[in-house]
């Protein structure tokens, strides 16, 4: 039988941080280089209207629920310390009242609760990432860090960059820019390649998209370039948002002034999101509709030639 | 240029398709029937002036019958002589209407009358038969009579001429059984030489009669190469070729055996590529060619778009190592796989060998093919192979030659006849009669006879498998000893090692190694029924074992908290370090149980990870198993888990992995199935390192599916769209229109690993 892969590669110094995860998702071929795995940390202060990751959005463990697999045999609630009703029975009610403690999960008999978010320590966090470690080393690829926005759990994010630095392990980092510039400048000697999000052009629709202000982000951005931190644009491609002469344009511009520019994704979009909102209890349907990738083909091609930087659809 | 040699090919094999017993053109039948009747007339004749003759020289003589009958059918542009028009198209080796297989009857008829032994045979057949009806096995095979494969590396060194020169030396010491092996031996051989003459002469008469240079040109490479195969090693790729295809085709003809290996191709021929290259003999663009037609048979022998169950076995090895342990890659390597790719071909599967020392470029270039949806291939780790069959007491420079085939059956090139399916085992039925007895069921599996602790559940239950696999085993064995006269194979043995220096047929024992295969179906699920029993009952203590057996009986039904419990456990395959450990413990305890049961031709039983489509048909009849699954749904095939609870990526079966000792298994196939997305996003350099780190993980075959599930969706509504589409099933490769419904929906329902 092959030895454990990593049995002679114990791993040190590892802070007793904890943080709070909501998935760890192997061999990822597409947030970075190689085979990833892709570490995504909950709480996020952006409210993206496509997010795909609406169970990132707060800091505390939300609960998932398929209401369709639900056969009212009433085990969630007797096990409810909260004393709640059925997943069927007031939702709205059960939804604010629930602290995310589990116990129906366990209870139930049809398979019908989730709880997205789980506080983990870097340890745990470690021991899954470093079993991956021949996925890395055959394919030249490592983790991401992801969300949600890892940066709104800094301390938390930094520990795990740092932990997996001192195991030779690649580390990338998926963020919104959305952060202190401080902590993001603390732990950039950690990580080799940011996926740093480019969602729109112009403080107005960032507003009215994300929620947010776009002047932090743009400033956090050029912080990392100056840097010297290798940069991948993420843009998400969104038909009746952001799929815009504009946009294309502000894209061009904003890849002009940044000189460790690596790459430029389109990422078009895709509506994995709507089913999940539905779970959370909000409304599913966002009206967003995917892309047709020829079009998008057709930016990524003409953005490749002014530019000069490798433009991909993903 | 390949349409005409398509069409030559498809205008003969459609004739002599199998149809409703006969072949489907009546004309073609009845010659071949006329043929047929000569020879079965000249055994007639040779029984009755030898009625005492043993069965090799009945063998022999066939073949000799064979030689002087045959009609040789020669195709259009086509430099290849394998077709001796003695068999239906559609056949494995293990032909009904072939001379061979009538003489196998006849034999077995001669026996029967000879000693008094049918009522016997019935009796036994009785005793196995109820094991089936239980649903405990499938075992009626009285002798794997396929997943043979040729000694090609001892006729790519020898030649016939030089194993004829080691048989007579060899004969100087014979007396008795064994002299009547060496005469049968020679006399075969010599067949085998007049039947390669016999294709020469008839090219030799065409080329007479026909003008067009193309066609001429072929002929011209058939007569040519006649004159020295298969009697001299070949020393041309043309040659190396014609003996590969000629020595299979002919053989299996004329033994009546499957012979699933066409050769592990690019060790063999790419020297004779490169010679052939250096000398300005070929072109890359001709060798290209070349296999191009050389392949193409197998497809059209068995008309895939309309077979709802296209099963061919027909395998080709690429790949993995040589017997010096050198890492075997070259253009010939490249060559096959490219061509397999651009004809569409589905067969023959190609069965890809990998080392540590295997380079990028190989890797990359299966992943190329695979990716893109082309799914024919199996990724066979090499390590964990040829440490298994060391740990049988294989020699390493004999296990570094081993291949595989019909599906994925390790087999040992030239050193004996792996039996690649003995019979295969529904160990989740065990569980199941072993839990809940049914009428006559404890005959061959005793029942639970309650236990305060796991361990001496556990020890009960293996008691119970070993009970089980000692019945089959004697069954077969002794079925075996009474009907292995009848299937000699003189031919066939001479290309093995030992044979020739014991003097006994390969199924007498004379081959340097005879094991026989277990196949166990369900490991999966017996390994997380293990892990269910041993929490709830034993750890947390939630219900009894009579509570477990009260809601096994009930299908679950109102033991719908115990089922969510049980469905919780933890499940072999999902990266669990407890539910691995007990898979491996199990799996090592029956390795061992098996290597001590031998069979009928002195060899051990190796279990394989390997169930063709029994995952479905045993659990058919398979009722609710402790492991959370209802009855008569899927069970787990092969070496992955169960579909129980989902798994979203590859890399958590592939760790598992890691926990299980793969060895155990002596060399015998374990196969991990995985479906994976058709993605531009999983590209071949990505493939390339999720193999290698297969190989890190010690990970056995990997056999992917890689499949659009919206094609799969819409093929079903819209087959005519999807005409081209080949999945994946279990060994074998199909066009999935061509499917049943029900196949094609437990390959959609397979889980997906989308990561």
């Amino acid at each position: 039988m092959p030895e454990i892969c990593m049995k002679d590669e114990t791993i040190m110094s590892i802070p007793a941080q904890t943080g709070m995860v909501f998935d760890i998702q192997h061999f990822s071929v597409s947030d970075g280089p190689g085979i990833r795995t892709v570490v995504f940390l909950k709480g996020c202060p952006l409210r993206c209207r496509w997010c795909h990751n609406p169970e990132s959005y707060l800091a505390r463990p939300q609960m998932m629920a398929y209401a369709e697999r639900c056969i009212s045999c009433g085990a969630c609630t007797a096990a409810c310390p909260q004393g709640i009703g059925g997943i069927r029975a007031r939702e709205s009610l059960w939804r604010e009242k629930c602290v995310g403690c589990a116990k129906c999960v366990d209870a139930c008999n049809a398979g019908a609760l989730e709880i997205a978010g789980k506080r983990m320590s870097v340890e745990q966090v470690m021991r899954e990432i470093v079993e991956d470690r021949p996925f890395y080393r055959t394919s030249g690829g490592g983790i991401t860090l992801s969300g949600g926005e890892p940066m709104a759990q800094p301390q938390f994010a930094l520990a795990i960059a740092q932990a997996a630095k001192e195991q030779n392990i690649n580390v990338a980092m998926e963020t919104s820019g959305y952060c202190s510039g401080e902590s993001l400048m603390a732990i950039q000697p950690y990580v080799d390649l940011f996926l740093y999000d480019y969602k729109l052009t112009g403080d107005e629709a960032h507003r009215r998209y994300t929620g947010v202000d776009q002047q932090l982000i743009l400033e956090n951005l050029h912080r990392l370039d100056d840097s010297g931190a290798s940069i991948i644009l993420r843009c998400p491609m969104i038909p009746g948002v952001n799929i815009t002469e504009e946009h294309e344009s502000g894209i061009v511009r904003l890849a002009r002034t940044l000189r460790y520019l690596q790459q430029i994704h389109l990422e078009p979009y895709h509506n994995i999101g709507v089913s999940k909102r539905e779970r959370l209890g909000m409304v599913g349907d966002n009206g967003m509709e995917r892309p047709d990738r020829g079009l998008l083909g057709a930016m990524a091609q003409r953005i490749a030639a002014v530019t000069g930087i490798k433009t991909l659809i993903m | 240029m390949l349409e005409m040699q398509r069409q030559s090919l498809n205008a003969y094999y459609q004739k002599t398709m199998l149809k409703d017993g006969c072949m489907a053109d009546k004309e073609t039948y009845e010659r071949f029937l006329s043929v047929r009747k000569k020879i079965m007339d000249g055994m007639d004749a040779y029984w009755k002036q030898n009625p005492s003759a043993p069965s090799v020289l009945l063998k022999s003589h066939l073949h000799t019958l064979m030689a002087e009958y045959f009609e040789p059918v020669i195709f259009d542009a086509n430099p290849f002589f394998f077709e001796m028009g003695l068999r239906e198209a559609n056949s494995w080796g293990l032909s009904d209407l072939s001379p061979a297989g009538c003489v196998r009857a006849y034999r077995e008829d001669i026996l029967h009358k000879e000693h008094p032994i049918l009522y016997k045979l019935e009796a036994m057949a009785d005793r196995i038969f109820d094991m089936e009806t239980l649903g405990l096995c499938q075992a009626q095979n009285t002798f794997d009579g396929d997943h043979h494969t040729l000694g090609y590396t001892q006729l790519f060194r020898y030649g016939i001429n030089g194993l004829m020169e080691q048989i007579q030396a060899s004969a100087m010491q014979a007396t008795g059984e064994e002299a009547a092996f060496c005469q049968a031996a020679l006399e075969s051989c010599r067949a085998l030489l007049a039947i390669a003459g016999k294709f020469g002469e008839a090219a030799a008469r065409r080329l007479q009669q026909v003008t067009d240079d193309t066609q001429r040109n072929y002929l011209q490479m058939m007569v040519d190469t006649t004159g020295r195969i298969p009697a001299q090693p070949p020393q041309t790729f043309l040659e190396g070729l014609s003996m590969l295809l000629f020595a299979r085709e002919a053989i299996a003809t004329l033994e009546g055996i499957g012979i699933s290996q066409l050769g592990h191709v690019d060790r063999l021929l790419g020297p004779l590529y490169a010679n052939d290259l250096t000398q300005g003999r070929i072109t890359r663009e001709m060798a290209a060619g070349l296999i191009g037609i050389w392949m193409l048979h197998t497809d059209i022998k068995f008309d895939l778009q309309n077979a709802s169950w296209p099963e061919t076995s027909t395998c080709i090895q690429l790949g993995g190592c040589d017997e010096r342990g050198e890492p075997v890659y070259n253009e010939v390597t490249k060559l096959f796989i490219e061509q397999h790719h651009r004809l569409k071909l589905v067969n023959p599967k190609l069965n890809c060998r990998y080392c540590a020392q295997s380079p990028a470029e190989y890797l990359e270039a299966a992943g190329s093919a695979i990716l893109s949806g082309h799914n024919n291939f199996v990724m066979i780790n090499d390590d964990i192979v040829i440490r298994g069959l060391m740990r049988s007491g294989v020699a390493e420079a004999d296990a570094r030659l081993y291949v595989s085939g019909g599906c994925q059956e390790t087999m040992i090139e030239g050193c004996g006849h792996t039996e690649g399916v003995g019979f295969y085992a529904s160990m989740p039925r065990v569980m199941d009669l072993f839990l809940r007895p049914q009428d006559g069921s404890t005959e061959f599996v005793p029942a639970f006879n309650g236990a305060d602790t796991f361990e001496e559940f556990n020890r009960q239950f293996l008691g119970a498998m070993d009970h089980f696999f000692s019945i089959v085993i004697d069954q077969r064995n002794m079925r075996q000893h009474i009907v292995k006269d009848s299937l000699v194979c003189p031919l066939f043995s001479v290309t093995q090692k030992g044979c020739i220096e014991t003097r006994m047929d390969y199924t007498s024992g004379g081959a340097l190694y005879n094991f026989s295969t277990i196949s166990l179906t369900g490991l999966g699920t017996v390994a997380d029924s293990l892990c269910a029993i041993k929490k709830l009952v034993y750890e947390d203590q939630i219900c009894s074992m009579e509570e477990l057996i009260a809601a096994l009986a009930a299908d679950w039904v109102g033991f719908e908290h115990l089922h969510r419990k049980a469905l919780h456990a933890p499940k072999y395959g999902h990266n669990q370090q407890e539910a691995d450990a007990i898979a491996n413990d199990f799996l090592c305890r029956i390795a061992e149980k098996l290597s001590q049961r031998k069979n009928e031709r002195g060899g051990m039983h190796i279990p394989s990870l390997f169930v063709y489509y029994h995952f479905e048909s045993f659990a058919r009849v398979l009722r609710a198993t402790p492991d959370g699954r209802k009855a008569y749904e899927l069970i787990s095939p092969g070496a992955a888990p169960s579909q129980l609870q989902t798994i979203r990526d590859v890399t958590e079966p592939i760790k598992s992995m890691k926990r299980l000792d793969f060895t155990a298994c002596g060399g015998g196939s374990c196969v991990l199935d995985v479906k994976l997305p058709l993605s531009n996003h999983l590209t071949p350099p990505l493939f390339a390192a999720l193999i290698r780190a297969c190989g890190e993980y010690g990970c056995p075959t990997l056999q992917p599916n890689v499949v659009s599930q919206e094609d799969l969706l819409d093929a079903r509504i819209h087959p005519d769209k999807h005409r081209q589409l080949i999945v994946r099933i279990c060994g074998l490769s199909a066009y999935f229109v061509a499917l049943t419904p029900q196949v094609q929906e437990e390959i959609i329902a397979r889980n997906l690993y989308e990561g």
